[in-house]
């Protein structure tokens, strides 16, 4: 399956979140975060379609993630191969993102950038010796 | 720049999701005084992990081929591993990027350790953070318990070893039984010895007793008989019941308790209201009247004897419900114990967090924080029945971005004093406090709990805290311990299931006509 996404997504990136599915909260984790959706992993991912409302606590200080997003797809427990995410979970395109969270979550994803090129930095240096 | 630093500042989780999303290969080492390690990694995909705990258990295993069982042992040291340095509050961390990963660790040939396609990180990374949330949620849980709330005993170091003197010490005994005939001969005996008694025949009266005493200020000793009606006539240990009564207003009145015998569950019950002394009460035989009389008198020479140890301690027991003035050793004592206490920690660590915050304030009030969420869990209000000011605290739940103090201290992890001007919950009266502070409780690098301290009663600012900063520390450290111990064992359990054996049963042979590699170390 192609990937239509146009905003870069944060794999291995993994925030504890409590959720309110059908106003049952639950808690669970994403993962694969971008500006523009995420990977829910909760054991029994709700049902394609359904509206989940997210609440996150970013680290550093970067306060709250509050957000509502739609069930896009979902992957089942067993699940065959061909399967987007070997884990279970639910993809969710955000619908709902206030300016402060916006805000809030792209410093968090621009924090990671930021670290991440310091890798590169660092090759510098070790090739260097 | 390379990617280093301290991990008070980027914890290990951070770190690992950092290299993996940034694809790259290298070892990033970890340096703690509790632990050290490496995470070696190929375009982000983790190889092999190695802490000083695990080392020594594949080492024997370095550069051999792997069967089937060792590479089960193999994947969960490398989760333990993992796991362990996950958790480790302060050290230095180093990323180091190569083309390829080291084929050595500490002298030791890893190559056959390295998984050839990696750990999926996203999987790895979530299997970690769910471990810390399943770990956070078993502290919680400890901390929730009934066991976590249950009494204490007083502790030795709490109490004055001076030499006694009954005579002089000005402390009025409360003696409490419902035989009238063993009431006098005590008191007799007692007052014969220069103590000043009051007696009250039966629970109820003793009830009441105590009350005018505390209310007028007078120190105390209570001797109470167990096994008497209670007030409500339910049970027939109506001793326990005079002593919960002391211990629900949070005054540590010494207390001795006469009986004929105890039973293993009283014995318990016993100490785990903090009973100081037990005299035991002769079979007494009422046919013989000289035999009686003797008996008598000998339950009363005991007590007399016994309570001559308790009678200093009493001189120091403030009747009326105010932060109790430590010295400095006898505070050093107390914390040193505490702190020995509570590293286990199923044993009543809500219970014991408070009690060593009521050492420091008259009001302190444990929270749970749950994600975005507080709950008032417990608390000790001096003066008042703890099970009053805990019922108090359990109503109280709060969105954390509303109460700005508390999100704070979930963020920065740190300390906060702030002046009462602003109440951040109303619901607490404030009283006369003009301050009040609230003190994390981290667990696994995330604010499990905060203490709130004030002194709402008396107005007078708030001491170093930084005694009970520490014991809380240690608290959280060790109620990680528990979990991480709980998780090994179920690692252990796991992997006995996988090999129908054992851990530390022996393993299989190597390999046969495998040549062992000899170990070469890095340049």
């Amino acid at each position: 399956m192609t990937d239509k996404r146009i905003q870069p997504r944060f794999g291995p990136l993994v925030l504890k979140a409590e959720l309110k599915i059908d106003g049952v909260v639950r808690e669970g984790f994403l993962t694969n975060v971008g500006s523009g959706g995420a990977f829910l992993a909760l054991d029994e991912p709700p049902s394609i379609g359904m509206e989940v409302s997210l609440r996150a606590l970013l680290p550093w200080k970067l306060g709250e993630l509050r957000v509502k997003g739609r069930v896009v797809w979902r992957n089942d427990p067993g699940a065959d191969d061909d399967a987007r995410s070997p884990i279970v979970g639910a993809g969710l395109a955000f619908t709902e993102l206030d300016e402060q969270s916006q805000q809030a979550l792209d410093s968090y994803l621009q924090r990671f950038v930021e670290l991440a090129a310091q890798l590169d930095e660092s090759a510098a240096t070790h090739d260097g010796h | 720049m390379a990617l280093s630093g301290r991990l008070e500042e980027l914890n290990l989780l951070e770190i690992l999701q950092i290299v993996a999303f940034a694809k790259k290969t290298g070892t990033l080492r970890v340096e703690a005084t509790m632990a050290s390690g490496a995470v070696l990694f190929r375009n982000g995909f983790v190889l092999c992990a190695l802490s000083s705990s695990t080392t020594p258990i594949l080492r024997p295993m370095a550069g051999r081929t792997l069967d089937e069982s060792r590479v089960l042992l193999l994947e969960d040291e490398v989760r333990i591993a993992l796991r362990e340095l996950v958790v480790l509050r302060e050290g230095r961390f180093e990323f180091v990027l190569s083309d390829e990963p080291p084929t050595h660790f500490e002298g030791m040939d890893i190559r056959k350790f390295l998984r050839a396609d990696g750990f999926d990180p996203q999987a790895l990374m979530l299997e970690l953070a769910r471990d810390l949330e399943n770990a956070r949620k078993d502290s919680s849980s400890l901390l929730e318990s009934p066991d976590g709330l249950a009494p204490l005993m007083p502790l030795e170091e709490e109490v004055s070893t001076e030499s006694p003197t009954l005579e002089s010490s000005g402390v009025t005994v409360v003696l409490a039984d419902d035989e009238p005939q063993v009431l006098a001969a005590v008191r007799t005996e007692l007052e014969d010895a220069g103590c000043n008694v009051e007696a009250a025949l039966g629970t109820d009266e003793a009830i009441s007793l105590v009350d005018k005493l505390l209310q007028s200020g007078t120190p105390m000793i209570l001797v109470t008989d167990v096994a008497m009606p209670s007030s409500t006539s339910d049970t027939f240990e109506g001793g326990f019941e005079i002593i919960e009564h002391l211990n629900e207003l949070n005054h540590q009145i010494p207390t001795m308790v006469m009986t004929e015998s105890l039973s293993p569950q009283a014995k318990e019950r016993a100490r785990t209201l903090g009973v100081c002394k037990v005299a035991f009460k002769p079979a007494f035989t009422k046919l013989d009247a000289d035999e009686y009389t003797t008996d008598l008198r000998s339950l009363a020479n005991v007590v007399r004897r016994e309570l001559a140890s308790l009678t200093i301690v009493a001189e120091h027991v403030d009747p009326t419900p105010t932060v109790p003035e430590l010295n400095h050793d006898v505070m050093f004592n107390f914390l040193k114990t505490m702190t020995e206490q509570v590293t286990c920690p199923t044993n009543g660590i809500a219970r014991m967090i408070l009690r060593v915050g009521s050492k420091y304030c008259e009001r302190v009030v444990l929270f749970l924080i749950r994600g975005p969420r507080a709950r008032g869990l417990a608390a000790i209000h001096l003066g008042r029945p703890t099970k009053e000011a805990t019922e108090e605290a359990r109503q109280i739940t709060f969105d954390l971005q509303h109460v700005r103090p508390f999100a704070e201290v979930v963020y920065s992890h740190s300390l906060l004093a702030q002046s009462h001007d602003t109440n951040p919950l109303p619901v607490l009266d404030a009283g006369n406090a003009s301050e009040y502070v609230l003190l994390p409780l981290l667990h696994n690098r995330e604010v499990l709990s905060i203490l709130y301290c004030d002194n709402p009663d008396s107005g007078r600012r708030l001491g170093n805290l930084s005694g009970l900063a520490l014991f809380l520390t240690q608290a959280g450290m060790a109620m990680e311990n528990a979990s991480l111990h709980r998780t090994l064992r179920s690692f252990e359990t796991q992997f006995s299931m996988d090999n129908q054996g054992p851990l530390t049963q022996e393993l299989s042979p190597i390999v046969p006509n495998e040549p062992i590699v000899p170990v070469k170390e890095e340049a």
